[in-house]
């Protein structure tokens, strides 16, 4: 009994941080809103983007948050191997998904459209390289949970750990949602 | 290969100003001291093992009023510097500081004593009673605690810092507003200190919101429902409800303003697109709600402290939790109050000016709760009930000049006044201030088993209240005046006196400081005189009474089960036998991995201050590693078996009748 | 609930309103305010299906918490976002030139594209 309460503690306090990251991008958003247009005679940045790039990059994500939610379901079921396997596709998927981020960078800041250049691109930037930092963060806490699992096995606090992980990838796509939609799909007015 | 290692520090930023060498030399004059009497007494090991590495709530929370106390100290000097400025600097004389000089002493001014004072000791206040008023042994995440707390250390030395390196603070305002603050104005390190010392130690205070809601939400004793709550608790939980939801804002809008200075972006400067503006909405968007965080647990003490000296229930207690709740509630719809003046149409100032006269409602409608508490009750006037009678004195009148300030019209004229300096004075002085103050005398027998000296206590309250009074009542005046706050010097002769007779005020301040000094020195020396064997010195009504004083680190060898409000009022009237039915029972271990987090963490800060591009990486990698290290560690824990518990009961048993 | 199926109803579903939004501006279907009003829809249908199927964010008695705290964050949000766009489109609107004035309203109007 102590120990379930423990760890309904343990994840419940962890649902908290997710909220506090919700509004730390909530500020993002906000900031992005409010200057999107402020391209200082720049072009505007719909016109910056390649939509079939961001399509890749959506659908590279989703399919990272389902095997990594197929990952929690062989926790569950106490298979290791399993687990591990997916795991391994998720920390793939995301690695792709940052390599494609990363790409995208480098090619506007190549154009001369880089974070420097106006206020837009500035939020466009840190809007969208918070959401990638956040990726990065995971895919770490991914190798070292992968190699706690090499080195002990599937032990329950292992198990808390990989259920708190999945919220995390789960709530990233939740916000990338929100990016490609309201950074990448709606029109500026 | 200079710049690489030192990256922008040079000669020139070692101290050479008088205020640098002079704090410098007494920053290390006095750690010395500390350290010789700690090297003399052979009591590091002590320190490192039973204190610096704790993960006890007691323990952490006393550290967070020690390093509170230390800032004020370091906060009051500030006061009067800015005070004796303001007495001299008037027509043909221009005081002792320059402009540039006395611009960072207020801005340091209004940073330590928001987030290093009042925040410190509330969360000191909060460690210490929180988890006993549930009926809980320790927080729900003892590790984040514990770091927590020394991430507040490690802002509070980084706000320090510059004296020994730098020379120079922000000179920009307590919220450093752009495009002041953006590198073409400011392109010193001061503005660079300001973010990372509130960066580091916001994470600290957001941890510590987490913290507590996790622990008040899921750790409560059986049977206490969220309505058999004490107030303190219901505030601290509303409190933590709001740090949470606005730390997160304050983080990231001082990390857009970094990035413009670090990273050549253009959020808040005043070319490129950037809006500056935006910062103000922001900032004030936590701004706000940031007051409340500080005046809840205030309330909630006054409510306790209330309660308990008219030995009566508190009236209407449903009530008060509902004035929390709506508090809470309202605070995120009145940011824009703080810029009345940036400009906005009608429509958006009534908005925010009708919803700020919202707030006064749920605000002063808790007064009203406590003085019918008082009412037919048997009053016992302590110095806790002082410092409440004194709140309500300042509170209403801070109230009553918050709901005028609230309305835009007005706002126009008074914007940016005296007349707001003294208003948001009297609210956090008159209101959180003095709340904490009742709190700390309150729950002083609890957490050392011996009361407070009354007599001093009650100079001391009598020297804060003609001394504020005396203080801010000018600064009302000069506001109407036409005196805006920020003024270096003034060509105004008329308003000299008016500054004298605050200066005489701050004087007043000060003896009461200085009693309340001196109340706890002659306390712990006629300590035999004043012990608490009850541990129920107050006749008190909640959880933390029901312990002995002070309590042992496992707070309750037995968890109460509660059944009504008052939980311990109720346990006192049946009177049953105390159980010693004892189980074992899980506690944390210390853990130094708080320590260590936040020093990388501080090497963090203080490379990205000073563009030493290695240390950064130094600092980052060493947090990542304490992070996987410490993810590492599974036995968190130890046990403290029946028998042990047996046998600590006992021997306090003994010695409560020595 | 945390079952395979709960993932697949998930993961099609957000897959089909994925496709969904960039089919309608990679097509260009719709513009203008009704663009906007349907993509800001479908994301909040998957904003639904993922909190449901992926985050298994329920009524149930242990999750009541997480649930309210979820609601009252995304309040906080919308005060926060929807605030601050008030705000500032307020204030910019104030802050224009005659010329600039002119044009904008010539163009909220309909007078002009």
């Amino acid at each position: 009994m102590e120990k379930f309460d423990t760890q309904n503690k343990v994840i419940f306090g962890f649902w908290v941080y997710l909220m506090t990251d919700l509004i730390m991008f909530a500020v993002l958003f906000a900031t992005f809103a409010v200057l999107r247009g402020n391209t200082y005679g720049g072009l505007p940045l719909s016109s910056l983007f390649s939509l079939p790039l961001v399509l890749k990059e959506t659908l590279i994500l989703l399919t990272s948050s389902f095997t990594c939610g197929l990952s929690l379901l062989a926790v569950n079921h106490e298979n290791t191997k399993q687990t591990i396997g997916w795991l391994l596709v998720t920390f793939g998927l995301g690695v792709s998904f940052l390599v494609l981020e990363l790409s995208e960078f480098s090619h506007l800041i190549a154009e001369g459209h880089s974070f420097q250049t106006n206020a837009a691109l500035s939020s466009y930037f840190s809007l969208v390289g918070t959401h990638g930092l956040h990726i990065a963060v995971g895919l770490l806490w991914l190798l070292v949970a992968l190699i706690q699992i090499w080195v002990k096995g599937l032990s329950p606090h292992i198990a808390s750990k990989l259920t708190r992980f999945s919220l995390f990838w789960h709530f990233l796509d939740v916000i990338w949602i929100f990016i490609f939609t309201i950074v990448y799909l709606v029109p500026l007015k | 290969m200079t710049n690489f290692i030192f990256g922008k520090i040079t000669l020139d930023a070692l101290p050479h100003a008088w205020y640098t060498i002079g704090a410098s030399a007494s920053i290390l004059l006095g750690a010395g001291v500390v350290a010789f009497f700690i090297t003399y007494y052979k009591r590091w090991t002590w320190l490192w093992k039973e204190w610096l590495t704790s993960t006890d709530p007691k323990k952490i929370g006393i550290m967070y009023i020690i390093v509170a106390t230390l800032m004020f100290l370091r906060g009051a000097i500030d006061a009067g510097m800015i005070w004796l400025q303001q007495i001299f600097s008037s027509g043909a004389h221009h005081g002792y500081l320059t402009p540039d000089h006395f611009q960072q002493v207020f801005t340091a001014h209004g940073d330590i004593m928001i987030f290093f004072v009042t925040m410190g000791f509330l969360f000191g206040l909060l460690n210490i009673i929180v988890p006993l008023q549930i009926g809980a042994r320790d927080l729900a995440f003892p590790f984040l605690n514990s770091l927590g707390f020394w991430l507040y250390v490690a802002g509070a030395l980084l706000i320090n810092m510059f004296f020994m390196i730098g020379g120079d603070f922000a000179a920009v305002g307590w919220l450093a507003q752009p495009p002041l603050s953006e590198l073409q104005f400011n392109p010193g390190v001061g503005v660079d200190y300001w973010i990372w010392s509130l960066q580091v130690s916001g994470l600290g205070t957001l941890i510590g919101g987490i913290n507590f809601l996790v622990t008040i939400l899921k750790m409560r004793a059986p049977g206490m429902t969220l309505m058999k709550m004490p107030l303190f608790t219901w505030n601290a939980l509303c409190s933590s409800v709001l740090i949470v939801s606005i730390f997160p804002i304050l983080s990231m809008t001082i990390a857009l303003l970094f990035a413009d200075r670090y990273f050549g972006m253009h959020f808040f400067t005043s070319d490129f697109g950037g809006n500056p503006m935006m910062y103000i909405n922001l900032i004030w968007s936590w701004g706000h709600p940031e007051v409340y965080v500080l005046i809840l647990p205030a309330f909630g003490i006054f409510s306790e402290v209330v309660s308990t000296f008219s030995q009566k229930r508190l009236y209407s207690y449903v009530s008060l939790v509902i004035a929390a709740l709506a508090i809470t509630a309202l605070s995120f719809s009145v940011w824009l109050h703080h810029f009345f003046t940036m400009g906005a149409a009608a429509d958006v100032n009534a908005f925010f000016g009708i919803m700020t006269m919202f707030i006064a409602i749920p605000t002063g409608s808790q007064i009203f709760n406590w003085l019918l508490t008082m009412y037919r009750g048997r009053i016992i006037f302590t110095t806790p009930m002082y410092w409440f009678l004194g709140f309500v004195a300042t509170f209403t009148l801070g109230g009553m000049a918050g709901v005028l300030l609230s309305l835009p019209g007005a706002d126009f004229q008074l914007h940016n006044s005296l007349f707001l300096v003294a208003h948001f004075h009297t609210m956090i002085v008159g209101g959180a201030l003095f709340g904490i103050f009742a709190g700390i005398t309150y729950w002083f027998p609890k957490v050392t088993g011996f009361k407070l000296n009354e007599t001093l206590g009650k100079y001391a309250f009598w020297c804060w209240i003609c001394g504020f009074f005396t203080a801010f009542v000018p600064l009302y005046l000069l506001g109407f005046m036409g005196a805006t706050r920020r003024l270096d010097h003034y060509d105004a002769s008329g308003w000299q006196g008016l500054f004298i007779v605050a200066g005489v005020g701050l004087v007043i301040i000060c003896c009461g400081a200085l009693l309340q000094i001196l109340q706890i020195i002659i306390s712990f020396r006629q300590r035999k005189k004043n012990l608490d064997l009850t541990g129920d010195p107050w006749n008190g009504r909640s959880l933390e009474w029901a312990t002995s004083s002070p309590p042992p680190f496992y707070n309750f060898a037995i968890i109460p089960a509660v059944t009504n409000r008052d939980a311990f009022w109720e346990i006192k009237k049946e009177g049953k036998p105390v159980s010693t039915n004892y189980q074992d029972i899980h506690m944390p271990k210390n853990t130094a991995m708080g320590i260590y987090l936040s020093g990388f963490v501080f090497l963090v800060g203080f490379a990205f201050v000073w563009h030493i591009t290695w240390l950064i990486v130094v600092g980052l990698i060493g947090s990542i590693m304490c992070v996987i290290i410490r993810s590492f560690e599974e036995e968190t824990e130890y046990v403290v078996t029946a028998a042990e518990i047996a046998q600590i009961e006992a021997n306090r048993k003994n010695y409560g009748k020595i | 609930m945390e079952t395979l199926k709960s993932y697949f109803i998930g993961f099609f579903l957000s897959l089909g309103l994925t496709l969904c939004s960039f089919t309608l501006v990679l097509r260009h279907i719709l513009e203008g305010k009704n663009l906007i009003f349907c993509l800001i829809l479908l994301a909040l249908i998957q904003l639904w299906v993922q909190l449901t199927f992926f985050l298994h964010l329920n009524l149930e008695a242990n999750n009541r918490w997480n649930l309210s705290i979820f609601i009252s964050t995304v309040g906080v949000v919308l005060i926060l976002i929807l605030g601050s766009l008030w705000i500032m489109q307020n204030l910019d609107y104030r802050h224009m030139s005659p010329q600039q004035l002119d044009s904008y309203i010539l163009q909220t109007e309909g007078f002009q594209k």
